[in-house]
């Protein structure tokens, strides 16, 4: 640059103005300095690559790409430029070609000779972390060995020692050799790039790393520090060299490494506990314990050593004759994407006696309760901050460890005497939890501590447990008086606590005693959540309330009176009255996270999408939240209804449901803004991390942090994986086919030719070439499954009585309705697999069996966009063959579905697997037809030469597909229609199970259907005239297909029609209703002793029932359009 | 009872019942990613009794000569776990870790000037209002710099409060 530049200061006048409208993000006016400045220097590439950045900010992708390639093309050499360039290519998703322009200007720079040698080594280190982009380890290995031969000891021109750069080394190998080991696992390769092209076993790449740290820490007897510590033990232990990694952490090298003696102390108890050694263990985890008793880790770990035969193992662990060992488990010992979770060290044997002995259970008794001691006696010692106890104020610390500790005790105790069995230890149990209720109970966090142990206990601990906790209530509140405020907030919380351990416990028991119970005991949770109203009027309403959690338990126990009502439509009013109570709850609590989203699971079962909407976005979630929340709390209600309700504004700002009415259907193009951008920002997370990961990997090399370089590897790789990311391209794909909403919107794979705009008409050929785009985005070589998901739903997030079911998130409302009984329970919630935090990975049956279903689910999906443009023929490199697509959408049934869900009573609801057997008729029918209209177009020239069976059993899937389809329109129209006849007595709104089902239908198998049919009487019709013109008559077949299309377009459009009459019968209905419905409503519910309600729950259901109004008109609609397809 | 443990990208998953509280912000991925590749001794998870998040603190070390102090970025509690001092848990520990790894001088942190319960929660920790720095939360709210000083800073002088407000261009560090 500066070769051509005679004027630097003139230039830089020229410059500094476009950097600043950048910065300011006024891309018109730095592009437009851009221009001034190019033609002064019209050959300088600073300014040609700011432009392109100018014009990448401004959308304008292709054109800075452009730029760009002209720029790179002459090999630049200055770091500015470079780093300018690799933005837009980053931006572009071009990580390749970033790769290329550095590989090119290090080599440029080194053969300018020594002048620009450190430019060579800083363009060098900018060619590893092009690599670290890419995860080619392989490479980024070799490019780092240069890098640490070319440097001295101290930091060099890119601020890199050469130390650093031979743990850069040791980190490649590191990376490869982790790569090696999952590839050997999975038995599928691993990424190019990954492990190196000559095999090496990942054993010998270990020991290879492991000699070069070695030779590390002995040349100057020190380590880099704690990154570089920790990776070398991770790396002892994956190779199982335990007591080389005990002798490490107790040497010069661990008290340098790690600078924090409590730290140093607890990596030394996992070891020797790891080592078999649990006498020392235990030893040094209460050394550590006497100076902060509060550590519940090291707690829970000192338990584990001294009784180790009670260490839980998870149920589907291990098979019943493996010889029993002791595995502790500490994040010390665990780097996520360390080789020692690939490798993990076999644990010690169990102790001879068994390791649970009355002795061992006496000795850590004694040693809780001298931690327990501690704890009372430290807080008014010292006032250093770090003293046990202490904060800066002098305030004790709540330190609840070694009193849970005990309970953990008892439970193990407990367990040690086989569970059930004992009395004596089952009562201990109670005894322990009561005693902590007893001190802790007015804490918010006292269910939550107590919560595994209660859910642990059976029926009669159970009701033991209830009786003591009344017992402790009263004594509480009969002491209380009219003290002062704290006091009765103190009290409050006590009650609140009680509260939710029974409920915890499934007490009272409301299963199987009909609806009163249920409402009765909402009414309790009601009257207790109101004396709480007084004692913090002055409380922000953005704070937690002292009793927030009673609302959502009053509405779960209204959802299990829905669960044990005789039908559906007679769930609805306890499921309003939840919805009610819950509203009236969150007019002064606005942020209650657990009422929020129970208010949106309710609103999303009753087909009101948008106000669903709203409650998740007032929580405002975004982010990695549209992997772990959004997923399955906002996109099932938006996949299953319509609405062209707008995305309402996020965060604390935006209107709760009720506050505003939702927007009108407006002129029923089948745009769903919401669906598109819950769809696409979910997309952006993945999308953006892909591309984006690399910057923060190379930051942590950079500087130094190991252990991070190793996790953020494996963080990308979970993301890349995750099932949500699956399920929105799918879900986008299958969007984008049915023109439903341009999803794909900015994405590589959509931009060319995504055909999908709101107000394109439904037409055979439109979705044919929409599906064609789509399909890119969801290439058969990458249809997802079990082992290669990864699993990151938040399921800890969702009510009781909404578990995670095994439909995909597009089928969610219709799967609760299918199975109510079964899913409607609101008690319990410890006792549910999927309630400790990381469940959805666990490693129990249950969430197993979750994830197969869940993969299952979302592989049809995938198929999908690949199923409907083969089905409408279009046909492209990238469509995977129908007949092939069908085989796996086949294949996909015949894993054995998961148990649980219980068949509803009645004329039963489709559940998952009945429509995914649906599609699969549907496009086993589809290639039927097309398979015969290519015989009879082969056999155009000649006699009609289609062989009579072929055309027999493609009358019959056809005929069957159809009757199918119509069949579950019908049962879902007639029971809809039963349904809205009782729902007359409390307003008119219906429940969401017969709706959801012709929502699914209406939108995928019978628009996908129609467009067929529409598109073979196209092919038949030409046909027809060309055969006509040369053989004359003899075109029995060809009449005979023509004959069963002409039926089947018939029935279909005859079914469409009667879907629509019905749906718009009742719209009409809702509509002639309108005001009085939830006057009407709020008598039913009241008649039946449930309220009473206020101002928030009026508005909020009368916002529902006008919402649902709008789904039934939408529905209306949609089945008008599939008639005017089909006909 | 809590399991004090370094922050780690795994935690991302798993920290709704403290990240779902509406005064808590959860920030992209390549904030807490940005923090963990420079500063992972300040990130710390508190861990409750069934592994669920309790709370975190992030922060960093910055500055040169004198003005080379810990900062705290975010201290948070979920509602579930608040009133137990678990915060002042967290910010001693960061204290502690500015004084022992980096020998810092001081520490400091921004605050809502609106949000008076944090404030008095600092005052409390021993933390005093160094300066108000106008316009810092997207130019509709003052902040306070609020700053304490450690062992180091032997003549405290990075406590003595600035009379005058600064602008958010003209703070030392981002």
């Amino acid at each position: 640059m500066s070769r051509q530049i005679k004027d630097l200061e003139s230039f830089e006048r020229k410059v500094r103005p476009i950097y600043d409208a950048l910065d300011s993000r006024n891309w018109k006016g730095a592009l437009k300095l851009c221009q001034q400045a190019l033609q002064k220097y019209p050959e300088n590439e600073l300014i040609k690559v700011l432009k392109a950045i100018g014009l990448d900010r401004s959308g304008k992708r292709e054109e800075a790409n452009q730029i760009v390639d002209e720029v790179v093309a002459t090999t630049p050499i200055d770091e500015q430029v470079l780093r300018l360039a690799a933005m837009v290519l980053r931006g572009s998703g071009r990580l390749a070609a970033i790769t290329s322009m550095y590989e090119a200007a290090a080599a440029a720079a080194a053969a300018h000779g020594p002048g620009q040698a450190e430019l060579a080594q800083v363009l060098l280190n900018d060619v590893f972390g092009a690599h670290v982009r890419e995860s080619n380890f392989v490479k980024q290995q070799q490019v780092a060995m240069k890098l640490s031969k070319a440097s001295g000891p101290a930091a060099g021109a890119a601020g890199v020692s050469s130390e650093r750069y031979s743990w850069w080394v040791v980190l490649s190998l590191l990376l490869q050799a982790r790569a090696a080991l999952r590839a050997r696992a999975s038995g599928q390769p691993a990424p190019p790039g990954q492990v190196p092209a000559i095999a090496l076993e990942p054993e010998k790449m270990l020991a290879l790393a492991e000699g070069m740290m070695s030779r590390q820490a002995s040349k100057d007897k020190k380590l880099e520090g704690y990154e570089a510590f920790m990776v070398y033990v991770d790396v002892l232990l994956a190779q199982g060299k335990i007591a080389e990694a005990l002798a490490l952490v107790t040497g010069p090298l661990g008290e340098s490494c790690i600078r924090l003696p409590a730290e140093r102390l607890q990596l030394r108890a996992v070891l020797a506990a790891l080592s078999g050694d649990l006498q020392a263990a235990a030893e040094a985890l209460a050394e550590g314990l006497r100076l902060n008793p509060d550590d519940w880790g090291a707690l829970l770990l000192l338990l584990d050593c001294l009784l180790p035969g009670t260490v839980q193992t998870p149920r589907s662990g291990a098979s019943a004759d493996a010889p029993q060992v002791f595995t502790p488990q500490h994040p010390l010992i665990l780097i996520s994407g360390g080789l020692a979770e690939q490798l993990p060290p076999r644990g010690a044997p169990l102790p001879t006696d068994g390791g649970a002995t009355d002795e061992a259970f006496q000795r850590a008794e004694g040693l809780i309760k001298e931690l327990q001691a501690v704890c009372t006696e430290s807080p008014t010692s010292t006032a250093t901050p770090s003293s046990p106890g202490q904060g800066g104020d002098g305030k004790p610390m709540i330190m609840r460890g070694p009193d849970l500790a005990l309970v953990d005790l008892a439970l193990r105790r407990h367990r040690a005497a086989g569970g059930g069995g004992g009395d004596t230890e089952a009562n201990a149990v109670v005894d322990a939890v009561l005693d902590y209720f007893r001190k802790y109970g007015h804490l918010v966090s006292c269910a939550v501590d107590l919560r595994t142990y209660v859910a642990a206990l059976g029926p009669a601990a159970s009701e033991r447990l209830a009786a003591g906790l009344a017992a402790e209530v009263e004594a509480a509140v009969g002491t209380a008086g009219a003290g002062e405020k704290k006091d009765a907030l103190k009290v409050l919380r006590r009650q609140v606590c009680a509260a939710q351990l029974r409920d915890e416990l499934g007490l009272p028991r409301l299963e199987g005693r009909g609806p009163e119970a249920a409402v009765e005991a909402a009414r309790e949770f009601m009257t207790l959540y109101a004396t709480a109203r007084p004692l913090q009027e002055d409380l922000d309403s953005r704070e937690r309330g002292a009793a927030d959690e009673l609302p959502a338990l009053a509405a779960a126990a209204l959802v299990s009176a829905a669960g044990a009502a005789a039908s559906d439509a007679e769930a609805v009013p306890f499921m309003l009255a939840a919805y009610g109570t819950l509203a009236d709850a969150l007019r002064d609590r606005p942020y209650g996270a657990a009422m929020r989203i129970a208010a949106a699971e309710l609103a999303a079962l009753l087909a009101a999408p948008a106000a669903a909407a709203a409650h998740v976005y007032k929580l405002d979630v975004k982010h990695i939240q549209l992997d772990t929340l959004a997923s399955h709390l906002l996109l099932p209600p938006l996949l299953t209804w319509p609405s062209a309700a707008p995305p309402p504004p996020a965060g604390p700002a935006a209107q709760a449901p009720g506050e505003a009415a939702p927007a009108s259907s407006g002129s029923g193009s089948s745009a769903s803004p919401l669906l598109t951008k819950a769809l696409s920002d979910s997309r952006a997370l993945f999308e953006d991390h892909g591309r984006d990961a690399g910057e923060t990997l190379f930051t942590a090399y950079t500087h130094g942090m190991y252990t991070k370089v190793l996790e953020f590897n494996a963080f990308r790789e979970r993301l890349a994986a995750a099932h949500t990311f699956a399920l929105v391209r799918a879900e986008s794909a299958i969007a984008d086919s049915l023109l439903r909403g341009a999803a794909t919107n900015a994405s590589s794979s959509g931009a060319s030719g995504s055909a999908s705009t709101s107000d394109a008409a439904l037409s055979a050929d439109a979705i044919s070439a929409a599906a064609l785009a789509a399909v890119k985005s969801v290439r058969a070589a990458g249809l997802p499954d079990t082992d290669s998901l990864r699993f990151n739903w938040d399921l800890t997030t969702r009510p009781t009585w909404s578990p995670p079911c095994t439909a995909g998130p597009n089928l969610q409302p219709l799967q609760w309705w299918g199975s109510r009984p079964a899913c409607a329970r609101g008690q319990e919630y410890g006792r549910r697999w999927w309630s400790a935090p990381s469940s959805s990975e666990a490693a129990v049956s249950e969430a197993g069996a979750w994830r197969a279903a869940q993969a299952a689910a979302v592989a049809h999906r995938w198929l999908l966009p690949h199923c409907i443009a083969g089905a409408l023929g279009a046909s492209g490199p990238e469509v995977l063959e129908l007949r092939e697509a069908v085989g796996q959408l086949q294949a996909l049934l015949d894993v054995p579905a998961a148990s649980g869900s219980a068949p509803a009573a009645g004329a039963a609801l489709c559940d998952e697997r009945a429509v995914r057997r649906l599609d699969v008729q549907l496009y086993r029918a589809a290639l039927a037809v097309q398979e015969e209209l290519h015989q009879l177009t082969g056999a155009t020239n000649g006699a009609d030469a289609a062989p009579p069976e072929s055309s027999a059993s493609c009358s019959v899937a056809l005929a069957e597909a159809v009757a199918a389809i119509r069949g579950a329109a019908e049962a879902a129209t007639s029971r809809l229609s039963t349904e809205a006849a009782a729902a007359e007595a409390w307003g008119g709104v219906l429940p969401g199970g017969a709706l959801a089902q012709l929502a699914h239908l209406l939108r995928e198998p019978m628009t996908v259907l129609a467009a067929c049919l529409q598109s073979y009487q196209a092919a038949l019709k030409a046909l027809q005239k060309k055969r006509g013109k040369a053989a004359g008559g003899q075109d029995g077949h060809l009449q005979k297909l023509a004959a069963d299309v002409a039926a089947a377009s018939e029935e279909l459009t005859s079914t469409a029609r009667a879907c629509g009459d019905t749906l718009s019968s009742l719209k009409a209905a809702a509509a002639g209703r309108a005001s009085s419905a939830t006057e009407a409503l709020l008598r039913f519910l009241q008649e039946r002793g449930a309220g009473p309600f206020g101002d928030g729950a009026r508005a909020a259901l009368t916002a529902l029932a006008r919402e649902q109004e709008l789904t039934l008109a939408a529905l209306a609609q949609a089945a008008v359009a599939v008639a005017k397809l089909a006909s | 009872m809590t399991t004090l443990r370094r922050f780690t990208c795994n935690d991302l998953f798993n920290y709704n019942n403290v990240n779902l509280d509406i005064l808590t912000e959860t920030y992209n991925l390549p904030f807490y990613l940005t923090y963990l590749a420079k500063w992972p001794e300040y990130c710390l998870m508190a861990e409750g009794p069934g592994k669920q998040a309790m709370g975190y603190i992030l922060g960093k070390a910055e500055g040169e000569g004198e003005l080379w102090h810990g900062h705290v970025t975010a201290v948070t509690v979920g509602p579930d776990f608040r009133r137990q001092s678990l915060a002042q848990k967290l910010m001693a520990i960061l204290e502690e870790i500015s004084e022992k790894v980096h020998d810092c001088y001081f520490v400091d942190l921004f605050v809502r000037k609106s949000n008076a319960v944090a404030i008095a929660m600092y005052g409390k920790f021993g933390y005093i209002v160094y300066r108000t720095v106008t316009g810092y939360y997207s130019g509709d709210e003052d902040a306070y710099d609020m700053r304490k000083a450690l062992q180091r800073d032997a003549s405290r002088r990075s406590v003595v409060p600035l009379k005058k407000a600064i602008r958010p261009e003209d703070l030392e560090w981002e």
